[in-house]
């Protein structure tokens, strides 16, 4: 026990390892014990493991099960391919402990009508929804990158990236509560981020949908109740006072509020507590930030922004009139990146563990094909990195309050000539690394990282 | 003295019966209050020698210290001022060892004025044995506290595995305690195992279970009001940065 190793970091949280139990990161293991937040006290908790996506083939003829990608208190989600379309998709399965109960059923179906009828860039969109082999099932759109959760656990964003999260995120939620959907359980979790940094908000009214009244909620015994059971009021951290207190007695302004504890937790890092403390008071943003977060978090609906659109307009206000104004999507979109960057290597190092564990591989993957994915990953990174620099130069420049001289226009013409070049780079990148990650098994060949890549869809 | 301390800690013994009520239950200095309380030393040994570490930032010096406090501690008689009311034994260890320091330090300066003593000099090598994070020492007593108590629900279960005659399964299945199994293949594991993967996944989930229950017991045992676990329990979670 009293091993000190050197401060390595974890593979997985990234933090520091002071002295591990065992070996073994000593946040991931406290996490992994910790009583699930989502459960009801008395459902008897822990979750059982999910599905091996082979167990689950024969339910979904039309679908090719390639691989789980987590499970939330709503249920599982898996990736597949949808074989008629050719296209991957997410398939989530409801909670399967309520596959008897009449009443979910056709409050499912509402529901699920409801949501595929809800179009917008920047929610998940559903393409199927039905019930087979005992689970309510979702088909949806498959976005292909990381939740917010993953972001702020990688690295701390600055305000502006914080702020540019919310117009999209208010955007949509504006379409949906114009069709009277609201969403009852915004997170970070349910923010997916884009390889394109386009922000799109998942399992919508799903939080309705598996919500019960409290005399349906099931008392079972601890194997038997399947899975987390999501409270009927979201999660907890970021439900309104009202939803806390009158269960799905709610309306929209219960999403207003739960925007701004994500809002908050952006800037801050941390949630609001009991008493709020203005965001101004922990790190460095625009007072007209404590104004736009505080209004939101208020605990009476009536005295929040009526509606997102509102919301969203006192962002833009703030936004618009910074001084400094580098590209913010693709701020988001780096940093989702890099995200996605590192979860991969930290898949790649399970897999090693895994592998020097179990002595025989029982596959043998090709022992090379991440190569030129690899390489074009860290080039795109490379990349990026490059414009931001120049943008943020560019917006300093345009900020120096001297006189444009005739060098500083020549200066300034190259420095748009560059950003050209290195954007048309990530352009050709971009493509280069979907076509790559679409054909991974079979893209062991030699793949040139040029400028005229054909895409080898071989699908 | 020593050797009571640096002893095997991965015996199954103790565990269980190191109870924080009993130091407290004791109002005189007797021998059950005086075992419970070198049994709870001696299990968190660790936090103590780490702030003190953190405090004095050389190991050597922070190990004769954390030394002496325990040997303090312990003979002194100083069960008489834990109070029930404080709950935590926690509290009471990092409260005592701020209380020794500081007298040390006292002590220190009387003699520097009488004698002319240097302060200890921070040499290089020692300086780098100790990376500074930016933590308080109460926050790296808080942290090595957690990873203790990580440690000793984790022996716990060894233990218990140990005599269920699985122990093998328990050391292969170890690594998977943190959570990375649900997303690498268990098929190779389980097949070491000899179980079918759907039975492996099972057996891990429960595994996992079975570590909360003897971390919470640990957590129990140094608390005066087992209501309070829950609270604990996040209180450690907090100070491992969850």
């Amino acid at each position: 026990m009293s091993q000190s190793t050197a401060h390595a970091r974890c593979q997985r949280c990234g933090s520091a390892i002071p002295a591990a139990p065992g070996g073994l990161c000593p946040r991931c293991l406290m996490a992994q014990i910790m009583e699930p937040t989502q459960v009801i006290p008395g459902a008897g908790g822990g979750t059982l493991p999910p599905m091996e996506p082979e167990e689950l083939t024969p339910h979904f003829p039309q679908l090719e099960i390639l691989e789980c990608l987590g499970r939330g208190g709503m249920g599982v989600v898996y990736k597949a391919r949808q074989k008629s379309l050719n296209r991957l998709v997410a398939l989530k399965l409801l909670a399967p402990e309520r596959a008897s109960d009449p009443g979910f059923a056709d409050r499912f179906a509402k529901e699920a009508q409801a949501l595929a009828a809800l179009s917008h860039p920047n929610i998940v969109s559903v393409h199927d929804f039905g019930m087979a082999g005992g689970f309510f099932y979702l088909l949806m759109e498959f976005v292909d990158g990381v939740n917010l959760r993953q972001l702020l656990q990688s690295r701390r964003l600055t305000p502006q990236e914080a702020l540019s999260i919310v117009p999209p995120v208010c955007d949509a939620l504006q379409c949906a509560h114009a069709r009277g959907i609201v969403h009852r359980d915004i997170k970070p979790e349910n923010l997916l981020v884009d390889r394109a940094g386009t922000v799109k908000i998942a399992d919508f009214g799903i939080a309705k949908m598996v919500a019960a009244s409290p005399q349906e909620m099931p008392n079972g015994s601890a194997d038997s109740a399947a899975g987390a059971v999501t409270m009927v009021f979201g999660t907890p951290d970021y439900a309104a006072p009202e939803q806390r207190e009158r269960g799905s007695a709610t309306d929209h302004r219960a999403d207003i509020y739960s925007l701004g504890v994500v809002l908050y937790e952006m800037l801050t890092g941390e949630r609001p507590k009991n008493k709020i403390e203005p965001p101004s008071r922990r790190v460095q943003v625009d007072v007209r930030i404590d104004e736009i977060v505080l209004r939101a978090l208020e605990k009476t609906p009536e005295l929040r922004f009526a509606t997102v659109e509102e919301f969203r307009t006192k962002v833009n206000d703030v936004q618009n009139s910074a001084i400094v104004k580098p590209r913010r999507y693709l701020a988001v979109k780096w940093a989702a990146l890099l995200t996605i960057a590192a979860l991969a290597g930290g898949a790649y190092f399970i897999e090693a563990v895994n592998g020097r564990t179990r002595g025989t591989p029982t596959e043998s993957k090709a022992p090379a094909p991440e190569e030129p994915l690899a390489k074009a990953k860290r080039e795109l990174e490379e990349t990026m990195f490059s414009i931001l620099t120049e943008q943020k130069n560019a917006a300093l420049d345009e900020a120096d309050p001297n006189p444009v001289d005739e060098a500083r226009q020549l200066r300034r013409a190259e420095r748009a000539a560059r950003i050209r070049t290195l954007t048309e780079r990530e352009q050709d990148l971009f493509r280069l690394i979907q076509s790559l990650a679409a054909n991974e098994p079979a893209a062991s060949t030699q793949v040139k990282t040029s400028t005229s890549h054909e895409n080898q869809s071989t699908h | 003295m020593t050797a009571m301390i640096t002893q095997d800690l991965n015996g199954s013994d103790g565990f269980h019966t190191t109870r924080w009520t009993r130091v407290c239950m004791a109002k005189v200095p007797s021998e059950d209050g005086r075992r419970a309380l070198s049994e709870l030393c001696e299990a968190y040994y660790e936090p103590v020698v780490a702030f003190m570490r953190c405090e004095v930032r050389e190991s050597g010096l922070a190990r004769e210290l954390s030394h002496a406090f325990f040997e303090q501690v312990l003979g002194g008689g100083r069960i008489h001022t834990a109070d029930p009311a404080r709950g935590r034994f926690r509290s009471y260890l990092l409260g005592a060892a701020k209380h020794f320091l500081s007298h040390h330090r006292e002590s220190l300066s009387r003699m520097k004025r009488g004698g002319g003593l240097t302060q200890v000099p921070m040499d290089d090598e020692a300086v780098i044995e100790i990376p500074d994070e930016g933590l308080s020492p109460d926050a790296v007593f808080e942290r090595q506290w957690a990873v203790t108590v990580l440690a000793r629900g984790l022996d716990a279960l060894r233990a218990e595995c140990a005599a269920d005659g699985k122990l093998d399964f328990f050391e292969c299945v170890m690594p998977l305690l943190t959570g990375d199994g649900d997303h690498g293949s268990h098929a190779g594991l389980a097949a070491q195992c000899g179980l079918s993967v759907a039975a492996f996944r099972m057996a891990v989930h429960r595994l996992r279970k079975r570590l909360r229950e003897c971390v919470k017991a640990e957590v129990a045992g140094t608390l005066d009001d087992p209501s309070m676990v829950q609270e604990e329990m996040h209180a450690l979670f907090a100070a491992l940065g969850g």
